[in-house]
């Protein structure tokens, strides 16, 4: 690793270009909040589409899963890949609905339907999920960047930050979107490259039969079904709240538009996502099984690729971790202008002031993901402890309330469901059985989600019932009264 | 998927989108016939035959 040189002026180039977008997005594009939250709702489906991909392919899921992946094998794929399986469903049944509320972000559509006690609740609990996903993949960027530039961890945090911090604050959701798009080829170029030098410097795929273990590239890897399970169902309820992915729909021109946005950016990161496991494995196969999980990456980037090819991967590993870094801190920022200071601080906010309030809580945001981060460097689990929480409250509410009109109707159900989902998770994640803590994830002996979405479910079905059984019918196209 | 009646630029503030006869815009955009509960189980499916192809590749 002391040996590798990286490319300082292909980063240089890399990193003026995102700035140069964020200038141009602030002079040409921005003029509201609307515009820097949204995009001004008039993106089309292809920038949609792989600003959804690059938002899904970041550092925690090149470094994160490959290391999964030299554990469990070829099933670490269902780490990532139920999150865009689930973003093709989503293209159909939830996101071109959200579109046609225009709303800008998810607590709104609570406070339309059932008030702001709701639109507190659900903010709270998208915040905690999206400050955790912020300061996971801010800490695989910081990762990186301290072991280039052989720096402290803290100076790496305050170095990625300010990085990404830059563009968002000029620009916005106008520049994130473009930059996500360039951001998705470096990485998918990168990352493929990777893989496919890994294995013809390694002689072919024969090199994985060192691998003693017969269940490493089986469906349901070492980890069994039930850690496979666990992983789908993560995937799946967390998707269904993630703002971050959601607003990329809200940005579309059209609903058509947000639907093309979101299968066509599902069906490439879907594909694209068997990358890190390929990593994973070859990793184990060339290292053997005690390198450590965040190591094999690394040790593959710098080992294997090595001079230009490296240096690539290495703009690719930014570039992966700072279209999603953007687009959670853009989520946030947006939620505390929009859900916080405008609906209760200062509703008569005038534009430029919403402005340049976003453009403050940019900053707060990333300044508490980094100390997050450092406080609890544990990165794909910083995804999952907010996520589990979000993801068995916000996420199978927000499905029911797009799918079925009747949870609607049934302000109780919702709160008390959501409620219900959050503390049953917080308590299990705080009092469960946990097998092992690894360096990148907690192995628990049932997944909290497990437990925490049948009882949400359970909660919400009845609940509804039970809250609209005297209600009258409610017609597909009908106006409230 | 057809284009829903709502395709405006939304120039107005957030009190007039709270407006009581908007709340059920959503529905307006029609949702595939196929239950929604059968496409995820095929997606995840679908997923669990991509793993199994990578298998088969990778063990030669």
């Amino acid at each position: 690793m002391e040996e590798f040189q990286p490319s300082w002026w292909l980063i240089a180039t890399y990193l003026l270009l995102m700035f140069g977008i964020g200038i141009w997005a602030a002079r040409t594009r921005v003029g509201r909040m609307e515009d820097m939250a949204v995009a001004g709702r008039s993106s089309g489906p292809w920038l949609i589409a792989f600003s959804v991909a690059a938002t899904w392919i970041n550092g925690t899921t090149l470094i994160g899963i490959s290391g999964v992946a030299k554990d469990f094998g070829l099933s670490a794929y269902w780490t990532g890949g139920s999150f865009v399986l689930a973003t093709i469903w989503m293209s159909y049944y939830v996101v071109p609905r959200l579109r046609a509320t225009r709303i800008i972000t998810v607590p709104q559509l609570f406070e339309r339907f059932y008030g702001p006690r709701h639109r507190l609740v659900s903010l709270s609990l998208i915040i905690l999920r999206d400050l955790g996903a912020t300061a996971g993949v801010m800490g695989s960027l910081a990762v990186v960047t301290s072991s280039i530039l052989q720096i402290s961890l803290l100076q790496s945090l305050a170095l990625v930050g300010a990085l990404t911090l830059v563009y968002v604050f000029l620009g916005g959701m106008w520049a994130i979107l473009v930059t996500d798009a360039i951001q998705f080829f470096i990485v998918s170029i990168g990352s493929v490259a990777l893989v496919v030098f890994g294995f013809l410097g390694a002689g072919g795929f024969s090199v994985l039969r060192s691998i003693e273990d017969p269940d490493f590239l089986g469906s349901f890897g070492t980890g069994g079904p039930s850690q496979v399970i666990a992983w789908v169902i993560i995937g799946i309820s967390i998707t269904f709240g993630y703002q971050s992915v959601i607003q990329r729909g809200l940005a579309a021109s059209s609903t058509a538009a947000a639907h093309k946005g979101f299968l066509y950016g599902g069906i490439i990161s879907t594909i694209w996502y068997m990358v890190p496991p390929l990593i994973g494995v070859l990793g184990r196969a060339l290292y053997g099984a005690d390198i450590s999980g965040d190591d094999v990456f690394l040790q593959m980037t710098f080992g294997v690729a090595g001079g230009q090819l490296g240096s690539i991967i290495i703009v690719g590993i930014l570039a992966a971790s700072m279209s999603t870094l953007d687009s959670t801190i853009n989520t946030i920022a947006s939620n505390f202008t929009i859900d916080i200071y405008n609906r209760f601080l200062n509703p008569n906010a005038s534009p430029r002031a919403q402005l340049w309030l976003y453009r403050l809580n940019v900053i707060l945001v990333g300044a508490l993901a980094a100390a997050i981060y450092y406080v609890f460097p544990l990165m794909i689990e910083l995804f999952w402890l907010g996520g589990r929480i979000m993801g068995a409250s916000v996420a199978p509410v927000v499905a029911a309330m797009v799918l079925f009109p009747r949870v609607r109707r049934a302000p109780r159900t919702v709160l008390t469901s959501m409620l219900t989902g959050a503390s049953v998770i917080i308590l299990y994640q705080v009092l469960g059985s946990v097998q092992e803590v690894g360096t990148i994830v907690v192995v628990w002996t049932i997944d909290p989600i497990l437990i925490g979405v049948p009882i949400t479910v359970s909660l919400l079905a009845l609940g509804t019932w039970w809250e609209t059984r005297d209600a009258r019918p409610i017609r597909p196209d009908s106006s409230e009264p | 998927m057809e284009p829903d009646k709502t395709e405006t630029r939304d120039d107005r503030g957030e009190s007039y989108r709270y407006a009581s006869h908007e709340l059920d815009l959503m529905d307006r955009v029609e949702l595939p016939r196929l239950n929604p509960w059968l496409s995820l189980a095929l997606l995840v499916l679908a997923g669990f035959a991509y793993v199994w192809i990578w298998g088969v590749l990778l063990r030669g």
